[in-house]
């Protein structure tokens, strides 16, 4: 006969089981770092820092939903800081001489400058699309070796030096503009997720994406076009880059040559803190948001807890290994108590 | 020393059952492999075989019953101590190291060394060439393995083996990939260890090695052991029946009649080869209606051709035609839109997301083939009916569309496979493998509806398997394949399993009395 403690004990760790295995991970992170967060420090829950936390979340938010993506597909895009120190660079270049000096034609040189940022997106991706599906280069190898050519391109263009001359009512309209209390920055990223999101939920794109990821050799037998879909999602990724590069150029109020340097392996760890499998096949744009946010909410709180940058760095890194541990653990114990 | 009893020595089974979750893949098997004996263990795909295997060597641990060695109760058995304790086996996967020699391969992880730790390669060489001579292993003992033939580089795999402590070895259907002349040496090879007192286990699904090699047979049916006996007291027949058992007639519905018509072929191709030269020159043709079938022994290109016609791989021809219209390039999405379908013959490699769910994979792909759209956009509700619909109309179990298909036992990947591209098909299926892995309630389903969708949509099947029942009983019309080419054409008349097996080997016979003739 069991003894009665014995069974109570037994029971506790079956709910507890089951209570893991039901929530979703991300969720529980970004609660229990509102938690911890606002306790440590008040503000962190103020409308200010609110406003700060929506205005530094915007740029990783872009990158990590086209991050996502592609590792739904199983690939990789080391390539994303490059891509934004590029565009950042060139689109000031751009602005800065239609403009004048910040000074002349600002709508045009504005308009212009975004036409550049999304034109390397455009270039940028279509070099990683190319690559990836069409020369059949391993998606790692091919990023890292783009993500040199693109950087190199971008000391040649800037010799270095940072691009400034920008007009100021792009610094402060978009850098730190709001309307009606919400940051411009929020209001200008929201439409593009919006739109991936539309693609991915309600079109075969986004169905075929898993498909890709899950085994592409099922994929190519049901008639889904991989290349197209593979070379599409690399393309996504580096024009979502590159207007979130072109925000963020605001926000620095001059084109900087090593902008974005720590993109790639936040975004990264955002889309796997959300749900992402390096094997590919899983993850979602939902999960690419609460990674985001979690990993920009990480920084703020911790800066106001008065713990710096190191510190933050150490705690990103055993966040990321504990979420990969906990998924395991999940699926184990989802088999054992269901 | 205690109770040696002649009776207990070897390996003994008892009463050993497995499931896997719901799924009970072992039910109360019995088996007895005695020293100096060769214990032949027979069984169709999906029977247990190769679970068994797994109990045996500690890869599994089974939900009941006992393993005894030499009459020792075998307790925490793993793969290191089933090891330790003699207990061997030559898998398919070899489990050796392609890029290392066959000296390297054979002390791998159990290096000879001195006292201070330095290997000592003179000694293992020694010991090596010991080996492969009583193997008759001729290659130097330097040779990268990965350059060696299949079956040299099986028999490094038993050479590993008989180097541990002498007790059992267990053969997990080695003859799949080798010669017939590597064959012949195996078999010798094994007769020597059996000779010298090795317990050896055989497991395979040809009946025609049985004479060569067994002493002993168990046949596995559905789980169960449904024979053992002595080999010299058993007939082919009896062992026919007890590894298709009971439902041997129900399994496969009747034929429907086909009558040739004047109509274009469903599917024609004129001198098909592949681009890496694994199909050469093939033609066949296929009408509305009728159902073909591919055969021919493991190696013949069969499922290369499948994937040819399909578009998976690449391939050279001088006509390919469906309903009459003349097809430019091959590629699997202008197939589907033409209305052809297929199955491959891996599901796990290539038909299947195993990490999605049974609804995602039902509906990969459905744009082809559904009008799952409103005003542009992909209309979830109705995928998930198409997904209810299918798992319904293939009883998939559970009949559950978010499930992860991954964890679904084969015949249910397989049946949402197929489900997925019988909805496909408008002119002809290419049907790959179709049962292979599959129990036999799901095969006798899978079997109903492939036949009824040959009677409600007309259209055209072709079935490439390696399972001579299924081709026999299931086929109007055969094709034979040796070698990447279509070497025998068999009508309804003449179509039976040793007919299909003659014809797979027959050319063989032929070409070698040729060659071995003095020349004309």
């Amino acid at each position: 006969m069991p003894r009665s403690s014995q069974v109570s004990a037994n029971y506790f760790a079956v709910i507890f089981k089951k209570l893991i295995v039901k929530t979703n991970l991300v969720i529980l992170l970004l609660l229990a770092s509102v938690i911890v967060f606002s306790i440590l420090n008040p503000i962190f829950i103020s409308s200010t820092n609110i406003s700060n936390l929506s205005t530094q979340v915007v740029f990783l938010l872009l990158i990590t939903v086209g991050q996502m993506l592609v590792l739904i597909t199983g690939g990789f895009d080391l390539s994303v800081g490059a891509v934004t120190a590029l565009t950042s660079i060139t689109s000031a270049m751009v602005m800065a001489s239609v403009s004048n000096g910040g000074t002349e034609n600002v709508a045009l040189a504005i308009t212009l400058g975004l036409l550049a940022a999304l034109g390397i997106g455009l270039i940028c991706g279509i070099i990683n699309g190319v690559t990836v599906s069409l020369l059949k280069v391993n998606p790692f190898i091919a990023t890292l070796a783009t993500a040199s050519i693109f950087q190199g391109a971008t000391l040649l263009l800037s010799s270095g030096q940072q691009i400034s001359g920008i007009p100021m009512s792009f610094v402060i309209g978009f850098g730190s503009g709001d309307v009606f209390g919400i940051p411009a920055l929020l209001i200008a990223a929201i439409p593009a997720i919006l739109i991936v999101a539309f693609f991915v939920i309600f079109q075969p794109y986004g169905k075929a994406l898993y498909a890709i990821g899950g085994n592409e050799k099922a994929a190519h037998v049901t008639g889904i076009p991989i290349t197209k879909y593979v070379s599409l999602t690399y393309l996504t990724c580096s024009v979502l880059t590159a207007f979130g590069a072109w925000l963020l150029t605001a926000r620095v109020s001059a084109g900087q040559p090593l902008l974005g340097s720590a993109f790639p392996l936040e975004s990264i760890t955002a889309a796997i803190i959300g749900g992402a499998s390096l094997r590919g096949g899983r993850g979602g744009i939902g999960g690419a948001i609460g990674g985001a946010i979690f990993v920009v909410m990480l920084s703020n709180g911790m800066d106001l807890a008065r713990l710096g940058s190191n510190w933050q760095m150490v705690t990103l890194g055993v966040v990321l290994i504990a979420s990969v541990i906990i998924d395991v653990k999940k699926e184990q114990w989802r088999k054992q108590v269901f | 020393m205690g109770d040696m009893n002649e009776q207990k020595m070897g390996l003994i089974v008892e009463d050993v059952s497995m499931a896997f979750g719901p799924n009970q893949v072992l039910s109360n098997v019995g088996l007895h492999i005695r020293p100096g004996t060769v214990h032949a263990l027979l069984g169709e795909n999906g029977a247990g075989k190769s679970t068994l295997v797994n109990i045996i060597i500690g890869v599994h641990k089974q939900t009941q019953g006992n393993l005894y060695l030499n009459g020792s109760l075998i307790s925490n058995n793993s793969p290191r101590t089933s090891r330790q304790l003699g207990i061997n086996a030559v898998l398919q996967d070899l489990g050796l190291a392609p890029t290392l020699s066959i000296v390297d391969n054979l002390f791998l992880g159990r290096e000879k060394t001195n006292k201070l730790g330095v290997p000592q390669k003179k000694h293992m060489q020694s010991l090596c060439q010991d080996v492969c001579g009583k193997l008759s292993i001729h290659d130097p003992v330097n040779t990268t393995l990965e350059n060696l033939s299949v079956g040299t580089q099986q028999l490094v795999a038993i050479g590993r083996a008989i180097m541990g402590k002498k007790g059992v070895i267990l053969f997990d259907e080695p003859t799949a990939s080798i010669s017939r002349t590597e064959t012949d040496n195996l078999f010798k090879v094994i007769r020597n260890l059996r000779d010298e007192g090795w317990a050896i286990l055989y497991i395979t699904h040809r009946l025609e090695e049985l004479t060569e090699i067994a002493d002993e047979v168990t046949v596995l049916y559905n789980g169960t052991v449904s024979l053992t006996s002595d080999i010299k007291a058993v007939t082919v027949d009896e062992l026919i029946h007890a590894m298709c058992a009971e439902s041997f007639s129900d399994l496969y519905p009747p034929l429907p009649q086909f009558k040739a018509t004047k109509d274009r072929p469903a599917l024609e191709v004129e001198n098909l080869s592949t681009a890496d030269a694994s199909v050469t020159d093939c033609s066949l043709h296929v009408h509305r209606g009728e159902i073909v079938g591919i055969a021919g022994l493991i190696g013949c290109g069969k499922d290369r051709l499948g994937a040819a016609l399909f578009g998976s791989i690449e391939s050279d021809f001088k006509r390919f035609t469906i309903d009459g219209k003349d097809v430019g390039q091959i590629r699997p999405a202008a197939m589907l839109d033409l209305g052809v379908s297929r199955v491959p013959g891996d599901r796990h490699a290539e038909g299947l997301s195993l990490i999605g769910t049974v609804g995602e994979n039902i509906n990969m792909g459905a744009e082809h083939r559904l009008n799952a759209f409103r005003h542009g956009v992909v209309d979830n509700k109705a995928l998930r009916k198409n997904a209810d619909q299918i798992i319904d109309a293939m009883d998939v179990r559970p009949p559950d569309k978010d499930a992860i298909i991954g964890r679904l036992s084969g015949g249910n990947q397989q049946k949402v496979l197929i489900g997925r591209s019988i909805q496909s098909t408008r002119s002809v299926l290419i049907l790959e493998e179709p049962t292979s892995g599959v129990d036999v309630g799901a095969k006798e389903h899978i079997y109903r509806k492939v036949l009824a969708l040959l009677n409600e949509k007309k259209v055209a099947i072709i079935m490439i398997s390696s399972d001579l029942e299924e081709v026999s009983r299931l086929c109007h019309r055969v094709y034979v394949m040796h070698r990447g080419r279509i070497v025998s054409e068999l009508g309804q008349e003449e179509i039976s399993s040793d007919q299909i097996l003659k014809a797979s080997f027959g050319i063989t016979q032929a070409t070698r009395e040729r060659s071995e003739s003095p020349a004309a």
